[in-house]
């Protein structure tokens, strides 16, 4: 399994395996965090591609002793900023493919009886997320996913740190009424 | 006493609030069923928001893979040949300084056919001065 570094320098030398290598390892990772921003399947694989090709002109430039994933992850979540501004006014509705995601994660996860409940909970907890309004999801996804502080989550998303707060209380109570209602 | 709110109570499960309120939240909860059932239902979905789905990926990522190593194989061609460039010049002016410091030789023939060509042009030029105006 190559290193951050090792991949960093061989795209450095120009190698194709390098940028191969660098797929490998976050192509998935970054789409899987595009889509718990974008909700939205078509979205999610736009700003992958929008991020690698912006991976591929900065690469050069990148320290090779440093993680690869807190710069991706920053470069995801300005890219589905941008993505937000440019394409949506509001929160979106969602599209049939989302819906069979949703169903085919929960599916894979849950096994007869027990797993059911866990799953039918979760799928109504992601419902729920997609009718937040994308800033305020954002804030979660970094909170509850990517564990960030409020101050670090402040700092990304160019935010005042009483907004990223006020964003976050605001989220999960919105979530926890969603849920309490499902019940 | 009054019920702290949704943001405190929050602020309180993961740990956020300054010692002194969270001591003050922890003996309200002592005394407050509605709230201790708040914050058994905010530590829910803290743990499931912990937990998410993960969607499985799709088979466009694929196809997306090989387009990008393609466009990062042009990229790297065109840096390739724009820097060939940019190392051209310099090179052809190291070039010939070396051989005009360090051939005297060939500097001596560089010279001797810049001397000649001067000499041609200078021996023409009457002539032509004599031409030009009378063929127009």
């Amino acid at each position: 399994m190559p290193t951050d570094g090792d991949i960093v320098r061989l795209c450095q030398q120009g190698r194709a395996e390098g940028f191969a290598m660098l797929l490998d390892a976050y192509q998935g990772r970054v789409y899987r965090r595009a889509y718990s921003f974008l909700r939205h399947r078509e979205d999610a694989l736009d700003v992958t591609q929008e991020v690698f090709l912006r991976v591929a002109r900065a690469v050069g430039h990148l320290a090779a002793d440093r993680p690869l994933w807190p710069w991706l992850r920053q470069v995801t979540t300005r890219a589905c900023l941008n993505y937000i501004r440019d394409h949506r006014r509001g929160p979106v509705p969602l599209s049939l493919d989302d819906q069979e995601v949703q169903a085919a994660a929960a599916a894979a996860e849950g096994n007869p009886e027990e797993q059911a409940l866990l799953a039918w909970d979760r799928a109504q907890l992601e419902r729920a997320m997609d009718g937040l309004p994308p800033a305020h999801r954002m804030v979660v996804v970094l909170r509850h996913q990517e564990h960030l502080s409020y101050g670090e989550i402040a700092e990304l998303l160019d935010l005042p740190l009483g907004t990223v707060k006020t964003y976050l209380f605001r989220a999960r109570r919105a979530l926890s009424k969603a849920l309490s209602r499902t019940l | 006493m009054r019920c702290p709110d949704d943001g405190q109570l929050q602020m309180f499960i993961e740990g956020e609030l300054e010692p002194p309120a969270a001591e003050i939240v922890r003996i309200h909860l002592g005394t407050c069923g509605r709230c201790r059932a708040a914050v058994a239902r905010y530590k829910q979905l803290l743990w499931d928001l912990e937990h998410p789905l993960e969607p499985p990926l799709p088979r466009e990522l694929e196809s997306l893979h090989q387009r990008l190593v393609a466009a990062w194989a042009d990229q790297q061609r065109e840096a390739a040949l724009r820097s060939r460039g940019r190392r051209l010049v310099p090179a052809w002016a190291g070039y010939s300084l070396l051989w005009t410091r360090h051939l005297p030789a060939a500097d001596r023939v560089s010279r001797f056919l810049t001397r000649t060509g001067r000499r041609l042009v200078a021996s023409r030029l009457p002539v032509l001065r004599y031409v030009w105006p009378r063929r127009r």
